[in-house]
């Protein structure tokens, strides 16, 4: 590295810091929120500006986000509050409940089926469908619509799971790769 | 940054359900991944670590690698390997001249590999023997399961880790009002939850994209093929022609290696600054042969930007992972972002802390669920004692698996990986049987640590004058094994105890 690259650096690190110490004293004070929120972003602006300045858009964004992080995850170090220790006091255990129904195995493989394979073919469907349709130049539509999968994948597992209905997730993605088998064929 | 969250409480009350299913059910798995990703960011260092008096190569002339690529074309002729032909150039974080070579794949068996290390000469030698960084490897890699079904399960792995990180970030309503709240030696669930959840929030970039990038890239061979023959009706040859750029030919008759030093002198002069990671000779030796050249560029992120020419030396087509379509370039960046090799060792550093980090968030997970669950009076000792054994079993399994790779002296990576998984379960089902999840993780704690000083003794012992790369190695497996001896203390642990 040249001088002007580690300077870049060093202030770089600097601004990250001072964004840091901006926050961490307005989550301390607990007012003037708004002011320190971008007095922060300007800084950790700044600082990327800085990175990027030094080793290019690409790797200087991946820079900025992980030094932030591992700035982040210092401070907090320095910061944590130790506290008198405490025994874990155990409760007796909880009464069975008269009536609750018993779980049932059947339900657990019908969400992990829907969660998995389903889940997956809807993605995959959606990502066809970007592959295919998008705007973008010909390997861009490939590439991002192939990118795009394992982000939908992970949403839809995260749906199913959350929204335990699995009648309107199902319908959700017959609909999404049905509307994909259809681009497919009409072309 | 408003106080209380805009979020309703039934929603989160569902994400925070699916996290808590997520983790979970496939914690063990998610952890397993992530300590051997953790480990493979030094895989360069390991493997010199491992072999410390192998040739070193610390910049490869356009001479060298026409040198090192026509003896080995001679020797894999001879054994029967002529098929591709891989030349990859030293780097900073590996000064090691490797050259491969593979038959045609045209049985049911597998081809024939051959591998060699090439000096500053360019004569070939004994490939290195590093059956560890091989386990290792292989084990994050696909987890040692037969291609490609290994690679697309840790892809799966990598997608559960996202859908982990993207539930437990909708479920967290606090995520300003605790921003900068860590409390130790209180609560233990108070204590995990804060360690979880700061960890979590404050690296969450590195997270999303480690998991991003390693679902991809375990899945890419699958999506994207897939998509890419839906959109070409089936047509495979246009497929991966769309993609990969230019193929061999199916002329197979005989022809000489191709001249290199002029199409390395043509990228020199077009991309200054530019070095050279691997030459590669597709169908070497034949009419049909094509020679793929890739470059790391300065201020780029793409270690593998790809130079193809004809077998008469004609430039044919640049991949464009520096600049090329939008679509080509995010592709090239997807692995340097997942192993971080874009930044020297510093960087490297970075990602083995950051990755630390994130095996302490999927570790705190089942950890935190268990606590709440005596809390709650619903205890599942054994349960615990499962959790803390694979947690903690990681270490000393790892660490005995390299002794004894160092110990043998063989180049098979079976070995490792036997001594890992004995390690591993046979730690699991002590626990099972164990009474005290406490002693558990604390003597796991204390075994792993002195086998890891142990192991950075021993190995610059036998090894006086080390590489730099196995000196940090060395200094770092010393300085975590005295940490972990030292750092736990037994008053402390006791504090935590359940009465």
């Amino acid at each position: 590295m040249n001088v002007p690259a580690v300077a870049a650096v060093v202030a770089a690190v600097a601004l990250s810091l001072v964004g840091l110490l901006i926050a961490w004293r307005a989550w301390r004070g607990g007012r003037r929120r708004v002011p320190a929120a971008v007095a922060v972003l300007c800084a950790w602006g700044a600082s990327t500006g800085l990175w990027i300045s030094a080793f290019g858009a690409e790797i200087g964004t991946a820079l900025a986000f992980e030094s932030g992080s591992l700035l982040a995850l210092a401070f907090l170090l320095t910061r944590s509050e130790r506290q008198p220790a405490r025994a874990v006091r155990e409760r007796p255990p909880p009464q069975a409940m008269a009536g609750k129904r018993p779980a049932r195995r059947w339900r657990a493989v019908a969400y992990c089926l829907l969660a998995g394979p389903l889940a997956f073919v809807a993605a995959l469907s959606l990502g066809l469908l970007v592959a295919l349709e998008a705007p973008f130049q010909e390997q861009t539509r490939l590439i991002v619509g192939g990118l795009a999968v394992p982000s939908l994948w992970a949403a839809m597992i995260v749906a199913t799971i959350a929204l335990r209905r699995p009648g309107v997730t199902t319908l959700a993605f017959v609909l999404a790769t049905g509307a994909a088998a259809a681009v497919v064929l009409g072309r | 940054m408003p106080l209380s969250s805009p979020i309703p409480g039934s929603f989160t009350k569902a994400v925070l359900g699916a996290h808590q299913w997520l983790g979970i059910v496939f914690a063990a798995l998610i952890y397993l991944v992530c300590v051997s990703g953790t480990l493979s960011v030094l895989a360069d260092e390991f493997a010199q670590w491992e072999a410390p008096s192998a040739p070193r190569v610390n910049s490869a002339a356009a001479g060298l690698y026409a040198r090192v690529a026509a003896a080995a074309f001679a020797e894999a002729r001879a054994g029967g390997a002529d098929h591709d032909l891989f030349v990859f150039g030293p780097t900073p974080e590996l000064p090691w001249l490797r050259v491969f070579a593979l038959g045609e794949h045209d049985g049911p068996g597998a081809p024939v590999e051959l591998e060699w290390l090439a000096d500053a000469e360019g004569r070939l030698q004994a490939p290195p023997r590093t059956p560890w960084t091989r386990f290792l490897r292989d084990h994050h890699y696909h987890l040692h399961l037969p291609a490609p079904y290994g690679a697309w399960a840790v892809g799966a792995v990598g997608t559960l880790l996202l859908a982990s990180l993207l539930s437990g970030l909708l479920a967290h309503r606090r995520i300003f009002r605790d921003a900068f709240r860590l409390r130790r030696g209180g609560s233990r669930r108070v204590s995990l939850a804060d360690l979880h959840n700061r960890i979590g929030v404050w690296a969450l970039p590195f997270h999303l994209i480690v998991s991003l990038t390693g679902s991809l890239l375990g899945l890419a061979g699958l999506i994207v093929m897939l998509l890419a023959l839906a959109a070409y009706q089936g047509d495979q040859d246009r497929a991966v022609a769309a993609l990969l750029g230019p193929q061999p030919g199916s002329d197979h008759a005989a022809a000489p290696l191709p001249e290199t030093v002029p199409m390395l002198r043509e990228i020199e002069r077009s991309t200054p600054g530019a070095t050279i990671t691997s030459v590669v000779f597709q169908h070497v030796g034949t009419a049909g042969q094509l020679v793929s050249i890739a470059t790391a560029e300065p201020r780029h992120l793409a270690r593998n930007e790809r130079w193809t020419f004809d077998g008469q030396g004609n430039f044919l087509a640049k991949a464009g992972f520096t600049d090329g379509s939008v679509g080509m370039r995010i592709y090239g960046m997807l692995q340097p972002l997942h192993f971080g090799t874009y930044g020297g060792i510093g960087l490297k550093l970075i990602y083995v802390a950051l990755g630390l980090g994130m095996c302490l968030v999927v570790a705190t997970g089942p950890m935190l669920w268990l606590a709440r669950r005596r809390g709650q009076g619903r205890p599942l000792p054994a349960a615990e004692r499962l959790w803390t054994a694979l947690v903690w079993g990681q270490l000393p399994a790892y660490a005995a698996a390299a002794l004894v790779a160092l110990l043998a002296g063989t180049a098979d990576h079976v070995l490792p990986l036997a001594v890992y998984w004995a390690v591993t379960l046979g730690t699991a089902l002590l626990a099972v049987r164990g009474r005290d999840e406490w002693r558990c993780g604390h003597r796991l704690r204390v075994g792993g640590g002195l086998l890891l000083a142990g192991l950075a003794c021993g190995h610059a012992l036998s090894w006086p004058a080390g590489l730099p790369a196995a000196r940090v190695v060395n200094g770092l497996l010393l300085v975590a094994g005295i940490a972990l001896v030292v750092g736990v203390s037994r008053r402390r642990v006791r504090a935590w105890r359940p009465e």
